[in-house]
């Protein structure tokens, strides 16, 4: 399991957690003390991410993809960090 | 002038308050049950971990097995916390009668309002720092965490009477063990009961009185009327409390 642990500026503590099978995103976690509204949505961002390759720009049409259509608040994390603390975890 | 029930629960599991929280916004939603504010404690003491938080990446579960900590995940967001020596609160605002704002942030805010008014009954110059904080001379006193289900909004939060960091550590993981100390002498300078400021100490049921008329006086739209939980309620809840909220499946759902 690759992990990664990132202090968003300003911002909350994200962990995330990710297995990856040739850079294909088959299992992801992404847990931390930040808050979304509603929050069973978190789910469907990490469904949203399965079978998708490590690349960053897809990986934050995908995140925003499910924000903007379950609109989607957030409190503490925002799609950069998410994005960029995959990235971090995929070079653990 | 709308009525709101006043429930004083005392000191319970923590599956069992978390599961109240829970119940209680269910029954309002069915309309078998008035808006409500509760005051609670813990007993015994308690980790609580965030709805998005891993539990094994936050709680130091088997030191918690030794020492006798219940360990909780809630269904709002935010950090961990270690309740201890502090008074809890939860308030359930239907959105429909229009008490507190509709955004997030200025609905946290106007709830922490009576928090704060209530502080200052121990002479205590608190502040509200977004999301959901409240701090006195810069230092944490309270956290605060808020969901909103069938249109209710469910705001639940901690103010700290006594805080023991050092065993707030030895129950929870830290991201990296060789900066553990320099962390611990950190969240010393960070977070602060208010015993630890006042020139007496003040008692669990003296800070809930002191709370209540912070929320009478910020709400002051609401008739607070004191009240008990119903059969019904405390069944129901101890019901959700086995199935839910002391259920690995749930508590380690991340």
């Amino acid at each position: 399991m690759l992990s990664a642990v990132y202090k968003i500026p300003n911002g909350k503590l994200l962990k995330i957690f990710l297995e990856l099978d040739n850079n294909i995103i088959k299992n992801i976690k992404i847990t931390g003390d930040f808050f979304i509204y509603p929050e069973e949505a978190i789910m469907s961002i990490e469904q949203a991410l399965l079978q998708i390759p490590i690349i960053q720009e897809r990986l934050k049409q995908k995140i925003q993809a499910v924000i903007s259509a379950q609109q989607l608040e957030l409190f503490g994390v925002d799609i950069e960090s998410i994005v960029k603390t995959i990235l971090l975890a995929a070079n653990s | 002038m709308i009525t709101f029930r006043l429930l004083k629960t005392n000191h319970n599991s923590a599956a069992f308050n978390m599961a109240l929280d829970e119940i209680l916004l269910e029954r309002i939603n069915q309309g078998l049950a008035q808006p409500c504010l509760r005051f609670y404690g813990w007993q015994p003491a308690a980790i609580s971990i965030g709805y998005f938080q891993s539990l094994t990446a936050e709680v130091n579960v088997q030191r918690c097995q030794e020492l006798g900590i219940d360990i909780v995940r809630r269904q709002t967001g935010g950090g961990a916390v270690f309740h201890d020596q502090e008074v809890t609160y939860s308030i359930h605002l239907p959105l429909a009668l229009n008490l507190v704002p509709v955004k997030i942030l200025d609905s946290y805010q106007r709830i922490c309002q009576a928090i704060i008014i209530g502080l200052a009954e121990f002479n205590l110059t608190a502040q509200f720092v977004p999301l959901n904080d409240i701090v006195v001379h810069g230092k944490k006193i309270s956290g605060n965490a808020q969901t909103r289900k069938k249109g209710i909004i469910l705001q639940h939060g901690t103010i700290l009477r006594e805080v023991d960091v050092d065993k707030m550590f030895e129950l929870l993981k830290v991201p990296n063990e060789k900066l553990k100390d320099k962390l611990i002498s950190d969240v010393k300078q960070r977070v602060i009961g208010i015993n630890q400021i006042t020139a007496k100490p003040y008692t669990y049921a003296e800070v809930v009185a002191a709370l209540i008329k912070g929320f009478k006086q910020e709400f002051s739209e609401i008739e607070f009327k004191a009240d008990t939980l119903t059969t019904a309620e405390i069944e129901l809840a101890q019901q959700l409390a086995v199935e839910k909220y002391s259920n690995n499946n749930w508590t380690n759902q991340r």
